[in-house]
């Protein structure tokens, strides 16, 4: 009974969450914080750290405020290069733990390319293949949406049904 | 009704309410490279609004066009048409012409094909006397456009139901990939752009080539609502979301994407 109780409330939850009203209430809350500006990086350990000056944009790309930013990147995977952003092992790091590290970090020069970041950890090493800016896009959900889900969620609860009625109707008449 | 059969049933509602129901493979069968030059529509749909872009602020402001085009809300018609011209049809310029009835009868076999098919046919309809779409369209543009049939093509399509579910980045990072692999494949798959519920944007393209960066897939299309150039989307893999470029009728920015006329449900 106990295991039958809990899979509806799961497929329960699956279908509200997947409901109209409340996904497009979270895209709407979604913030996409963007590179603008290379600030600071230097080398801690096998972690290059950098400080960098974001725009925060909302679901329609809107600006929606600016902040600044700490994370670290693997220095391997700097210097590897040519690397899907989407792969690469980026930590957002808080401030404490940035200044914590900074004092113990090797200053790098930055060469701001119109491709992304890059470095040079020593002044005769040679400068590492661009870092696209987008490996530090930072996505986050901004945290009115939670106290109004459970709104949501109740409309969800209604007109899911209706819309998976909807659906097989547009399906069948469709093309 | 079995517990298994129970299952199965709600797993189908649940499949439909997330909008993940996901295609299956397909087996390629290569088919000739799409060219835009030769394998579109010699003549645009045109939009039933005129949109003005603030050059100072990037605002969007639009008003109905006055008096209203005949030839608008035609984007799922053609780019469903050029795929199965490109598909189902073959063009033999040597070939003796016929008369206009026989090219309406041409067109009308065409365009009542499966638009959902994505190889070549075995037995494609010969359209003589012209080498392409582009010029076959541009000698017949009224009896193309007749052929093409109404705005019910695009509101009836059959895919439309997916445009009001939210869609996870999951769901658009594997529309992006699998997009990007039938492309590379030699497919030409028709996506389906949304802004919902905003609905500053509700459009089809047919893509047909592509080219990977580590931060993007920029995705080369035929737009309809433009007989001039191609339109390149792409997939920011940083931003986790589709990018459509500022066009005479969208603003530019993030918008959604799926692929339609492909498979029972979309």
């Amino acid at each position: 009974m106990g295991c039958c109780t809990s899979r509806a409330l799961a497929l329960g939850m699956a279908l509200l969450v997947s409901g109209c009203f409340s996904g497009h209430l979270l895209d709407h809350a979604r913030r996409r914080e963007q590179v603008v500006t290379w600030q600071e990086a230097f080398v801690d350990g096998n972690d290059l750290v950098v400080r960098y000056a974001a725009v925060d944009v909302d679901d329609a790309g809107r600006p929606a405020g600016t902040t600044e930013r700490w994370a670290s990147i693997p220095l391997a995977e700097v210097r590897a290069g040519n690397r899907n952003v989407d792969t690469l092992s980026v930590r957002w790091l808080s401030d404490r733990e940035a200044e914590r590290r900074r004092g113990a970090g090797l200053p790098v020069q930055m060469v701001h390319g119109d491709t992304g970041l890059i470095v040079r950890e020593t002044s005769e090493s040679t400068p590492s293949p661009p870092l696209a800016a987008g490996a530090f896009t930072r996505l986050h959900i901004q945290p009115w949406v939670w106290p109004l889900l459970p709104f949501t969620l109740a409309v969800d609860a209604v007109g899911t049904p209706a819309l998976l009625l909807f659906a097989p109707a547009v399906i069948s008449v469709g093309d | 009704m079995p517990r298994v059969r129970v299952r199965s049933v709600l797993l189908l509602v649940l499949a439909l309410a997330a909008g993940c129901a996901r295609r299956a493979p397909t087996i390629v069968t290569p088919a000739p490279s799409f060219r835009f030059a030769q394998d579109t529509f010699a003549f645009p749909n045109e939009t039933a609004w005129e949109y003005e872009i603030d050059a100072a602020t990037g605002a969007m402001r639009w008003h109905e066009r006055n008096p209203t085009p005949d030839f608008i809300l035609r984007c799922g018609n053609m780019v469903s048409a050029a795929r199965t011209f490109h598909l189902q049809a073959r063009f033999a310029p040597d070939a003796p012409p016929v008369d206009d009835a026989a090219y309406a009868a041409l067109m009308r076999t065409v365009i009542a094909r499966d638009p959902r098919r994505t190889t070549p046919a075995p037995d494609p309809v010969v359209i003589p006397g012209y080498p392409d779409l582009r010029t076959f369209s541009a000698a017949h543009e009224a009896a193309m456009k007749v052929a093409l049939l109404g705005p019910w093509q695009s509101y009836l399509q059959r895919g439309n139901w997916r445009m009001i579910f939210p869609f996870t980045i999951e769901h658009q990072r594997h529309e992006a990939e699998s997009m990007a692999a039938a492309v590379r494949s030699g497919m030409t798959p028709i996506v389906h752009i949304v802004v919902f519920p905003a609905s500053t944007l509700n459009h089809l393209l047919l893509v047909y080539a592509v080219e990977e960066t580590p931060s993007d897939i920029r995705f080369t299309a035929y737009d309809p609502n433009n007989a001039d150039a191609p339109l390149v989307f792409r997939w920011d893999r940083g931003d986790r979301v589709f990018h459509y470029p500022r066009t005479d009728y969208f603003v530019g920015g993030p918008v959604r994407g799926y692929v339609v006329y492909d498979g029972l449900l979309y």
